[in-house]
């Protein structure tokens, strides 16, 4: 029986990638069906109810903007959010499985193998963030399954870029710097390496900034040009002309990467402008974008610092934007120290590290100890990988136990950014009323990785009610202690001196419904 | 059903577009939800609330991400307001405040016109952040409303016309319409100028000549057929002047020229014409399309000569200047054009220069043409380039190319792959396919375009290594492993030379070797060549050892001498062996070869107490008086061999140092106890050795070490030949064992006296007597503070074979100290001696 084929997925913002190992267990991403190694992370819904996923829905950004949906991992997760085409709600998991069914069925093709009439297409590895949350791992994690995938594992992109440059099976341990700048998403990563672990020491960056926000200040700057020609005439209000714009703010990015200017005609609102951007237009509207990668990456430097690693041994560039000239200069510029950045493949490197992750995987739990099997130089294992939370936990409690201010609280912090997972850490509160007799358990997850103790500046995740406390002056103690496991979801128990106890569950955000998990995806169009 | 519907042109303008430009939305949740502030419905409310909220998500608004992600972040706050009537009428309040404020701005732009033109509603709008619906409303809310003001009409300046002022301010002409009204007004021809001109002719004074002046003007403006276009520019020019002071300003303005503009075909309504001059001049509004020469100074700027001049010839009364930049203009094109035409020439011939002359005119004029002539002027291919196979790379280098012109770099393919671009003479192929003849091409690119043809390298072919490999020494053989780079048909291994034959794709396996040797094993990949002939990579060298066998001690040996453990074993050819004391209660292993590390974890070594040769060591144990096992590991390398373990116990050791004192009738036993041991049977038997502890013929008596130490051991036995036994006893689970049985013989057959004492009084000599008729052989010893136990303990002063005089003398030497024990043995150990007087065997002083 041929076994499933096994794969590495980077499902990225802008571009998806497929990576799986050939037979001589050489790591190599396969080409969609355009034969393009990447493919946009696009899908198109047409009035048949089928869909299409990838170039050609792009191209549809011309004709039916309305029709089209991107950047859909920026929402995954997120409590409440849906997209509406055709007047009907689609759940970020739902895109999301859309373009898994379509990039894996084009790997099967290229594979020669049939698509299953029933049980999972392949078994396969998809890459986050390391900022990503418990929710988003999930929501993730329900994509794959939705689109008929067996989700091996859901492992951080940074994690896996240091698994496919190899720096696993050379030298002995050294800590790295991934920057990863991709389509919608930045991480700043710093891990140490060695032959038996890696091991995350701080990550951070923000799932909300990303090749996507160049673009929309390339078409800010069109429309201000445009404005030039136009006054009082702005071309995003002409709706059919906004998916347009979208895409020559893409390929102007591109190009100014390459060339010192670029230049186009927009049509939009019955008028015709032709718009020319500089680099230097372009980089100076884009400046602080590129500073506040900087700043993360800053913040990362310090709080590895504070867990005692002063030098980095190697600095990886992942994610498109990572091609940038005037990235690789700020870098250069604001991190003289570091060590030349190294920048192959910035776009495939992430499918690699999960292709080679996933077929390790595969091979332990079929049992295949044969190193050909695991895929890795010199057929070594894959160290054992240890993260860090992104996010901070903590209850809330009164600001100051003197006033005994029910109502000025503020958030004590149990797990802070950056602490490594499982967490398991524990505290002991107490009550501040005489014979008080319960006490509300409120748990909250900090919305950065700077921390704030005030509670309106993070989100409040669960709460519960201890009752039956011991009668007694106040003072009396009560033990929280929180248990964060590496899928990102958190437990809490709080028990009283008489042995009264609550346990809670931080309830992750975003879920789907069970209906909506179930239903069939519409027919892919090819 | 409510009566409220979405309206998307309103969504956008009013709403998405304000919050992307950077309108806060909580100031007016009226607007956001195309709500009016005075909505009391709350089906309305909900209505509004839900289709809006749905268009938060929809992706046609995508080139309003920033400000539908903003709103949809507000959305749950603004329904709470928007549904709560209290919290409604709060929000209302604040909302109507910023209108009356809004009201009150456009009061303050209005300056009591009638209105704003359309273009100011836009712009107000934008200013304040507001929609225009809002700036509507608040322009109602002043009485007024928008208002599109008439066409004026736009003419240059004429020509000469400040010339012209003068001169009618000279003679007091408030204008040029008041000074033709005295000629023929607006149907002033040439007879009416050449008839004031004749009359003019009669005075010379300064009034005559300036209008002498101003008449041949306007009969240039006549002749042009401009007069008409020049009463225009002045009625408006006056307007517009007027306009400055304000709307009503305008407004005198225009009713006082209101005949004018009406015969001027201006306008009819002088408060329209005042309106739309007060909106002129009162606001910034960008004029709806750029002048011509805002035109033309782009086109200089872009280099687009031909359109800068084709602007200026479409320009109908151009001023003098502007002719004669026309003029220059055509002439710089002109010189631009021949030298493009001579560049076109050049291009059969020199095509660098032409290129250089391209560039030239390129500086100074945009021209498809150039782009089109670059494109063709291709740069020359390198003329030659080389390829060389270096540690499985291919280094490329090629000779410059003769093109200079542009900036030239040089692009290096292998087949469609290109390997990359560079100014510099050297490309590396970092991973070239191995076994194929591969050709590199080296185009020359000058700014980007390559040249046609290419030069091109000889074939080279890489032979490139295995990759991964991995050799290794077995006990009985050295094995290998590797992976086959792509291209390669096999591997030749080959051992100092020689080819090793068990060899695979993958491995090879070489059973020809002795243990604890070297070997270097070279690994080559091989090449089948498209010419058929074999190749061979240059190889990769490894070397491993074949790892011995360890062979195990299978006749150790050990017994206890007092505390210490003496082991002796034949040594193995080859290796250390170490002795373990077997850990309590462990089996003892099996006799096997293991790792090192493995078989070391049995047990304890016993740790040596002298130095010890081969096959031999003497050492103590870590506990006694107990059984022990120790366990012989020879050890090689990483390997060690197990032996055949050994059991040793202290307690059934042999005893030591057994002696026979005969005294009289009995025999006295002493020996020394082995550690731990707290029993001992001691057999005799006469004439014979007995068998063994349990002899059936011989005689036996148990005895405790407690009773040892206290009474001793003493045998009744008459004279005779006996053999006396002594081993140790031990209950070994419920039966008695016994160790090595110490044998010793007593023979005694006769006793004889004997006497020694001084020779004479004050004689320093003593002397031995036996009384015997036979007197065996003695050996008189002598011994400092105690009384000798045998013949060899102390030293010998006299010795007497057996046969010779029974008396004998001898000296008691200075250097022994006194008191000196004398004692006398017989040397037949038939015969005991006995003295007759022990007491006077002690030598006190000489």
């Amino acid at each position: 029986m041929t076994r499933r084929p096994v794969l590495g997925i980077d499902l990225g913002t802008t571009y998806s990638c497929v990576a799986s190992l050939d037979e001589n267990q050489r790591v190599s991403v396969l080409p969609n069906q355009e034969g393009d190694l990447t493919t946009p992370s696009v899908v198109f819904f047409e009035h048949s109810g089928n869909v299409t996923v990838g170039k050609f829905a792009k191209n549809e950004l011309k004709n039916e903007p309305g029709r089209v949906v991107s950047l859909i991992k920026r929402h995954m997760g997120e409590e409440g959010y849906t997209v509406d085409v055709d007047d009907k709600e689609l759940y970020p998991q739902q895109v999301s499985a859309i373009i898994l069914r379509q990039v894996v069925e084009d790997a099967l093709n290229v594979l020669g193998l049939e698509v299953p009439a029933d049980g999972p297409l392949a078994d396969v590895v998809i890459t986050v963030p390391a900022y990503f949350g418990a929710a988003e791992r999930q929501a993730t994690r329900d994509a794959g399954e939705m689109a008929g995938l067996e989700v091996v594992n859901i492992i951080n992109e940074p994690t896996a870029a240091a698994i496919a440059y190899g720096l696993i099976s050379s030298g002995g341990e050294r800590a790295v710097l991934v920057y990863d700048l991709g389509g919608g998403t930045f991480d700043v990563t710093i891990i140490k390496v060695s032959a038996s672990e890696i091991r995350v020491v701080a990550t951070g960056g923000d799932h909300q900034l990303g090749g996507a926000d160049w673009d929309a200040r390339i078409v800010e700057l069109v429309c201000e040009k445009f404005a030039e020609q136009h006054p009082g005439s702005d071309p995003r209000t002409d709706l059919d002309a906004a998916g347009s714009i979208e895409l020559l703010a893409e390929e102007a990015k591109k190009a100014l990467s390459r060339r010192d200017s670029y230049s186009s005609t927009v049509i939009a609102n019955g008028e015709r402008a032709k718009i020319e951007i500089t680099r230097e237009e372009y980089e100076e509207a884009t400046a602080d974008l590129i500073g506040k990668t900087l700043d993360f990456t800053q913040d990362v430097l310090g709080h590895a610092r504070d867990k005692g690693v002063d030098r980095i041994d190697e600095f990886l560039l992942v994610g498109g934007m990572s091609h940038s000239p005037a990235v690789k200069k700020g870098l250069a510029d604001e991190f003289p120290d570091l060590p030349t950045p190294q920048l192959a493949d910035p776009d495939q490197i992430v499918a690699k590290g999960a292709a080679l992750f996933a077929a390790n995987s595969v091979a332990e739990s079929d049992g295949d100890t044969s190193t050909a099997a695991r895929g890795l130089p010199g057929g070594a294992a894959l160290p054992k990988i240890v993260n860090v939370t992104s996010k901070g936990y903590g209850i809330a409690v009164v600001r100051d136990s003197r006033k005994r201010d029910d109502h000025d609280l503020v958030v004590a912090w149990l797990i802070k950014p950056n602490d490594e997972i499982p967490a398991r850490p524990r505290d002991t509160f107490r009550t501040i009323h005489d014979q008080q007799r319960e006490v509300d358990i409120a748990v909250y997850e900090s919305t950065t990785d700077m921390l704030s103790v005030e509670l309106d500046d993070n989100l409040k995740l669960v709460e519960g009610t201890l009752s039956n406390l011991p009668p007694g002056p106040a003072g009396q103690p009560l033990e929280v202690s929180f248990n964060l496991e590496a899928d990102g979801i958190l437990h809490i128990t709080a028990v009283a001196g008489n042995g009264e106890k609550i346990k809670l569950e931080a309830k992750i955000s975003g879920l789907v419904p069970e209906d909506v998990k179930r239903a069939p995806l519409p027919a892919l169009q090819r | 059903m409510t009566g409220w519907r979405f309206d998307a042109t309103r969504f956008v303008d009013e709403v998405l577009k304000p919050v992307q430009d950077g309108w806060r939305p909580d100031e007016d949740l009226f607007r956001v939800y195309l709500l009016p502030h005075d909505v009391t419905d709350q089906n309305t409310v909900e209505t509004a609330l839900t289709e809006v909220g749905r268009q938060f998500t929809k992706q046609q608004y995508r080139g309003f991400r920033r400000a539908t992600e903003i709103l949809r972040g507000q959305h749950k706050a603004a329904s709470e307001t928007l549904l709560d009537p209290a919290r409604r009428g709060a929000h209302r309040s604040r909302v109507e405040q910023r209108q009356r404020k809004l009201a009150a701005t456009m009061r303050l732009r209005l300056h009591d016109a009638p209105g704003l033109p359309p273009a100011e509603v836009a712009a107000q709008a934008r200013t304040l952040k507001v929609p225009r619906s809002a700036i509507l409303a608040a322009l109602e809310e002043n009485g007024v409303g928008e208002r599109k003001p008439v066409d004026l009409p736009r003419l240059a300046e004429p020509g000469q016309w400040a010339e012209a002022r003068g001169h009618l301010v000279q003679l007091r002409h408030d204008s040029l319409w008041d000074y033709l009204s005295g000629l023929g007004g607006l149907g002033t021809t040439e007879r009416h100028l050449t008839a004031r001109r004749e009359k003019l002719r009669v005075a010379r004074s300064s009034d005559s000549a300036a209008e002498t002046t101003l008449l041949r003007l306007v009969q240039g403006w006549l002749e042009r057929g401009d007069l008409a276009d020049v009463l225009r520019h002045e009625v408006v020019s006056h307007l517009l002047d007027r306009a400055a002071h304000g709307y009503a300003e305008a407004v005198e303005a225009a009713r006082a020229a209101a005949d004018r503009l009406r015969a001027l075909g201006i306008g009819t309504d002088p408060t329209a014409v005042a309106y739309a001059v007060w909106c002129d001049r009162q606001f910034t509004a960008a004029p709806a399309e750029p002048s011509w020469q805002e035109h033309y100074q782009q086109a200089v700027r872009d280099l687009r000569l031909r359109t800068a001049l084709t602007i200026l010839e479409q320009q109908p009364a151009l001023p003098d200047e502007w002719s004669r930049r026309r003029a220059e203009l055509e002439k710089r094109l002109s010189e631009l054009d021949a030298e493009l035409d001579r560049c076109r020439e050049l291009e059969r011939t020199d095509v660098e220069a032409a290129v250089a002359g391209y560039h030239r005119v390129r500086e100074a004029l945009a021209d498809d043409r150039i782009d089109t002539a670059l494109e063709r002027c291709r740069p020359a291919a390198p003329p030659s380039a080389k390829a060389v196979v270096r540690d499985g790379r291919v280094v490329v280098t090629w000779a410059a190319s003769g093109a200079t012109a542009g900036r030239i770099t040089y692009r290096v393919s292998r087949g469609d792959t290109v390997l990359g671009e560079s100014a510099a003479g050297e490309v590396v192929d970092p991973d070239p396919p191995s076994g194929t003849p591969l050709t590199y091409a080296v185009h020359t690119l000058r700014d980007g375009n390559p040249s046609a043809r290419a030069a091109r390298t000889e074939p080279v072919t890489v032979l490139g290594e295995v990759l991964d490999l991995e050799v290794r020494g077995g006990s009985d053989s050295v094995s290998g492993r590797w992976r086959l780079p792509d291209g390669s048909i096999g591997a030749l291994v080959t051992r100092h030379g020689a080819t090793v034959r068990d060899t695979h794709s993958s491995t090879f396996v070489d059973h020809d070797v002795r243990p604890g040797e070297t070997y270097d094993y070279r690994v080559r990949a091989r090449y089948r060549l498209p010419d058929g002939s074999a190749a061979l990579s240059d190889g990769v060298v490894r070397t491993a050892s074949c790892q011995e066998v360890p062979v195990g001690v299978t006749d150790l040996v050990a017994e206890f001498d007092r505390d210490d453990l003496v082991a002796r074993w034949t040594p193995p050819p080859r290796g250390d062996v170490e002795l373990l004391e077997l850990r309590a209660g462990d089996d003892p292993p099996a006799p096997e070869v293991v790792s090192v590390h493995q078989a070391r974890r049995h047990g304890t070594p016993v740790q040596a107490v002298t130095l010890t040769g081969r096959g031999a060591l003497r050492g103590r144990l870590s506990a006694h008086g107990k059984r022990q096992t120790i366990v012989p590991v020879t050890v090689l390398g990483e390997l060690a061999a197990i032996g055949t373990p050994c059991v040793v116990d202290a307690r059934q050791s042999s005893v030591t140092t057994l002696r026979l004192d005969r005294l009289g009738a009995t025999v006295r036993l002493t020996w020394e106890w082995p550690r731990g041991t707290t029993a001992a049977r001691v057999v005799w038997r006469e004439s014979v050795k007995p068998a063994g502890p349990t002899d059936p013929q011989a005689s036996s008596l148990d005895i405790t070490k407690v009773g040892y130490d206290s009474r001793g051991v003493s045998i009744s036995v008459p004279e005779g030949d006996y053999w006396f036994g002594v081993c140790t006893a031990q209950t070994v689970d419920g039966a008695l064992s016994f160790g090595p049985l110490a044998l010793r013989r007593e023979s005694t057959t006769r006793t004889v006296r004997y006497s020694v004492k001084r020779a004479g009084f004050f004689s320093r000599r003593w002397a031995l007597t036996v009384e015997d008729d036979e007197p065996p052989g003695v050996v008189v010893v002598a011994k400092s503070g105690v009384r000798p136990m045998d013949a060899d303990d102390g030293e010998v002063l006299l010795r007497v074979d057996g046969g010779e005089a029974a008396s004998r003398e001898f000296e008691v030497p200075r250097h022994l100290r006194r008191p000196v024990h004398l004692r006398a043995f017989s040397l037949d150990e038939r015969v005991v001696l006995v003295p007759l007087r022990p007491d006077h065997q002690i030598v006190r002083g000489a």
